[in-house]
């Protein structure tokens, strides 16, 4: 329905400004966020918003200038929408990219001079139709161009889908994409009547047959260019043209079957399409080479969440190309679903809006036209939204107004020029629509996309965010560590074993392992090699996740996208009698456990030779290739034969220690839960601590514990709480006999010590020791293992290590 | 501190957004209001009619009229040779129809008992019962 002249320019203007309000925004928050993410105003981003935002809105002045003397009756939404989605997306672009920012700043001004010219060209269009084989042959020639002179601007060995000179270069498919609405209209708007009066299918086709083939001769074209996304989308407006043309339901289904035969042929015939299928039916199968992009993208959707992580906050960078292909999950990243959902708001208003100019023209030449345009508007955006939230396969299509792209650019502001004048020339009272149900139809099938589409932004974005940014492929996690300052690590006299560090070039934080022969233990978090040791199993503390009020968290992260620093942890271990440990056991292969036999403590645990995490990204390989396996810890992960010293260390046999129910607390994964199996031949040095400390300790079995306290904010340190567990494996009897058999002469410690001869691996020797009833201080339980059978060795620093472990303790 | 600038900034781009969008979208609702008005309107042209003895003419504008002794009905015609649901007259096609609905004493449309729906025209004479009325005009 048209409106009243006064309505309509009141409309526009208001949206305009609406427009005008939410660009100014933008461009402050460009500013803003380079202040909350290095603290001081970036000028060259400054100028670059300013800039930007100036040349946009100049543009859309001229425009509406022009409009307001060629067209003064236009349609009202147009123009503020198309240019509040250029407007977006160029903000987005100098955010991600200045190079393409300024690119498309230049194709912008030159896309809203032809949006003028078009404007002021005469409105009844005749020039379109009257040529269009002209203009079809004219678009097919420089399609076929690219066959022969075809270029890629970003580089050698890509499609060569551009034809280009002296650094400007336009892809002939775009045009393409106009030419072939344009042709098809003209030539429907002809032959219409005569379909409607053929008899039989065949006079029928006979006059669709020129146009069938031409459509048919661009898809093949793009097919043998390998452009299968433009190809789809050329089959897809041909397809509706045709339903509004000959008013055939079935078209519909057939165009659907079409697309569906069509991609089970380039599943046999190319890869691509077959790789591209396969990422999106399984995107999780192969996260790290083909479905890297739509994986990638869906972490994006996820991390923007509801709100969004705010223009610059956001880390749309990890998403490969995120100016052209993925500029959807960049805003859907910093502007939330809030923003998304606006986006998808903006695309169906143009689309829907062209759709009603269509059913009021009273000209049918008009009305495929509009048709044909809105099929583009709405289509195009489905179809590589829907890659982007793997609804549909992906496919390398544009998003219009939005994405980098000046060729595209230009197409859909040409597109708009015509929708404006044809909004122009409308008549107030709607002209007679014979048949209502193709538009209906169509309007009622976009519509459809759309909300599935918001509905898949949705689940990505709220339902299946927490699962998605917790995959160890989310880069994010790793420059939040940069950003903010992970929790430190500090032995039981708060002295500190591992810190982030922020470095004075650049300001970021680097994590550094102060004392590097606890490596094994501690372990490491890097964005390339992951996470181990300590550094996962406390992972959740240490990055701040957990230990703040979930309000904290929240707010933390609406305000700046991360997390609250990390949480400090003591551990149990003691630096000096683990140097002393260290120390002892240097040069040796194996490893060692002091145990407070009282309380299950941790307070020394080492494992030789051990790698050091400060030099994981240079050493990563040799530690990988070192015989010696170095980034084992010995301690945990080692199972050894304990032979004949079994019997007297658990008569009973090892299931009556009940091992599977002592969960370590603060241990890694496997450590000593259930997942670490122990068996009466072969048990982990850990384990024979915990049954040594039990006889040291009356035979009670106490869980080990290796983390102390958490640093809570507010609060300060707070001790963890024992973890319940202890169960009597010993009677007294047993107790009194084995230590008739093993006390020193002192009567102060047990021992036990042997070799254990293997044919498959190499011999074991252990030195098993614990304080016995005459000593009168802590009872204290320790492990030697040496692989290579050097008893003597494990003897003496099995002796070294109880004698530095009693007089430390005391 | 700028982050809760760039906070603010951030709800108040939101706010713009759905602004634009819910100014966008009340205004084509406030059109197809009209819009639907208008063609209801546009397309229901008015009936009057007059009744024996009553001195004006009454006016009706919509899509049934019904006619009986049933004070529920749009013409009420208070007398007992009239059935309580004795006839309607409604709008079909772009004409005003008059149907009996099996009422005791019938309809007659300029003396002649009606039988099935009847398109009407000004100046035609209806009789339910004893009860004597002239439809006026049909604009």
């Amino acid at each position: 329905m048209k409106i009243e002249h006064a309505a309509s320019f009141h409309r526009e203007r208001a949206l305009v400004l609406l427009a005008v309000s939410i660009m100014l925004l933008f461009a402050l928050s460009l500013n803003l966020s380079s202040v909350v993410r290095s603290g001081t105003l970036s000028t060259e981003r400054a100028w670059q918003s300013g800039i930007g935002f100036l040349v946009w809105a100049s543009c859309l002045g001229g425009v509406w200038f022009v409009a307001q003397k060629t067209a003064p009756e236009r349609d009202p939404y147009l123009l503020p929408s198309a240019f509040l989605l250029m407007g977006w997306g160029l903000m987005t672009l100098w955010r991600l990219s200045p190079y393409h920012a300024q690119r498309q700043t230049i194709w912008l001004v030159i896309s809203s001079l032809v949006m003028m010219a078009i404007l002021k060209a005469p409105a009844d269009l005749s020039y379109l139709r009257r040529f269009k084989y002209l203009w079809l042959s004219g678009g097919l020639v420089l399609v076929f161009a690219t066959l022969i002179f075809g270029a890629n601007p970003a580089g050698e060995g890509l499609p060569r889908l551009w034809l280009g000179c002296c650094g400007i270069y336009l892809q002939p498919s775009e045009p393409m994409k106009l030419l072939l609405i344009v042709y098809l209209a003209a030539y429907l708007a002809v032959s219409q009547p005569f379909f409607q009066r053929a008899v039989g299918s065949k006079q029928r086709l006979a006059v669709l047959a020129p146009s069938l083939v031409m459509s048919l001769l661009a898809v093949s074209l793009l097919v043998v260019q390998r452009d299968l996304g433009t190809a789809s989308l050329f089959f897809f407006l041909s397809a509706v043209l045709f339903y509004f043309a000959t008013e055939q339901r079935w078209i519909l289904l057939l165009g659907g079957m079409g697309i569906l035969f069509g991609l089970g042929i380039g599943i046999v015939l190319f890869d691509v399409v077959r790789w591209r299928v396969e990422a999106w039916l399984n995107p999780y199968a192969d996260p790290i080479h083909r479905s890297y992009q739509i994986v990638q993208s869906l972490i994006a959707v996820a991390n923007g969440g509801l709100f969004g992580r705010g223009l610059g906050l956001g880390y749309p960078g990890q998403v490969p190309v995120p100016h052209s292909d993925f500029i959807f999950a960049a805003i859907a990243e910093e502007s939330g679903l809030i923003g998304s959902l606006a986006l998808l708001g903006c695309l169906a208003l143009l689309s829907l809006r062209v759709i009603g100019l269509a059913m009021q023209s009273e000209d049918r030449f008009q009305r495929f036209l509009m048709i044909g345009i809105a099929a583009y508007f709405g289509g195009q955006s489905l179809l590589i939204i829907g890659g982007n939230l793997r609804l549909l396969p992906l496919t390398g299509v544009t998003l219009p107004f939005v994405s980098y792209g000046g060729s595209s650019l230009l197409v859909s502001c040409i597109m708009l020029g015509l929708a404006l004048q044809v909004s122009h020339s409308v008549q107030p009272k709607p002209g007679i629509l014979p048949n209502p149900t193709p538009y209906l139809t169509f309007g009622g099938i976009l519509l459809l996309g759309f909300v599935a589409v918001a509905l898949a932004n949705g689940w990505f974005a709220l339902y299946r965010a927490p699962v998605l940014l917790a995959r160890t492929d989310n880069a994010r996690r790793y420059i939040y560590e940069q950003l903010v300052q992970r929790g430190t690590i500090y032995d039981r006299e708060l002295r500190p074993l591992a810190i982030s560090e922020r470095q004075k070039d650049d300001g970021v934080f680097v994590r550094r392992v102060l004392y590097p022969p606890l490596s094994p233990l501690i372990g490491y978090s890097h964005p390339v090699y992951g996470q181990s040791g300590l550094e996962r199993s406390l992972d959740e503390w240490l990055s701040g996740e957990r230990g703040y009020r979930i309000s904290v968290i929240l707010w933390q992260r609406l305000l700046t996208g991360t997390p609250p620093p990390g949480i400090a942890v003591r551990l149990t271990l003691n630096l000096e009698l683990q140097q002393t440990v260290d120390r002892a056991m240097s040069g040796q292969r194996g490893a060692a456990v002091v145990v407070n036999a009282q309380n299950g403590e941790i307070l020394a645990i080492a494992s030789q030779p051990a790698f050091d995490s400060n030099r994981l990204a240079t050493e990563l390989d040799s530690y990988l290739k070192d015989a010696n396996a170095p980034l084992l810890n010995r301690a945990f992960q080692g199972r050894y034969a304990i032979g004949a010293l079994g019997p007297p260390l658990f008569p009973k046999g090892i299931a009556a220690l009940q091992l599977r129910d002592v969960r370590a607390l603060g241990l890694p994964d496997g450590l000593m839960d259930g997942r670490q199996p122990a068996s009466d031949e072969e048990i982990t040095p850990l384990q024979a601590a915990c049954a040594a400390a039990a006889i040291s300790n009356g035979g009670i079995r106490l869980p080990l514990q290796l983390v102390d306290a958490f640093h809570l904010p507010n609060t300060g340190w707070v001790p963890i709480q024992a973890e319940t567990g202890s169960l009597t494996v010993y009677s007294p009897s047993d107790i009194e006999l084995f230590l008739k058999q093993h006390t020193d002469l002192t009567g102060l410690h047990w021992h036990l010590s042997g070799t254990v001869y293997n044919e498959e691996v190499q011999p074991t020797s252990w030195y098993i020791a614990g304080t016995a009833f005459g000593w009168e201080g802590t009872p204290l339980a320790i492990v030697i293992v040496l692989e290579g059978g050097n008893e003597a060795a494990a003897h003496q620093v099995g002796e070294i290590i109880l004698n530095a472990s009693l007089s430390t303790v005391k | 501190m700028s982050a809760i600038l760039l906070l603010i900034v951030r709800i108040l781009i939101a706010v713009g957004l759905y602004a634009f969008l819910g100014w966008a979208f009340w205004t084509l609702y406030q059109d197809l209001k009209r819009q639907g008005r208008a063609l209801s309107l546009e397309a229901l042209p008015k009936l009057s009619l007059r009744v024996q003895n009553e001195p004006l003419p009454r006016t009706y504008q919509q899509l049934e009229i019904s006619i009986g002794r049933d004070a529920h009905c749009d013409l009420c015609l208070a007398d007992s040779t009239v059935s309580s649901h004795h006839a309607r007259i409604f709008y079909r096609q772009g004409q005003w129809w008059l149907e009996d609905l099996n009422s005791t004493n019938g309809t007659y449309l300029n003396q002649t008992l009606l039988t099935e729906p009847t398109a009407l025209t000004s100046g035609d004479e209806i009789r339910c019962g004893q009860v004597h009325f002239k439809i006026e005009t049909i604009s």
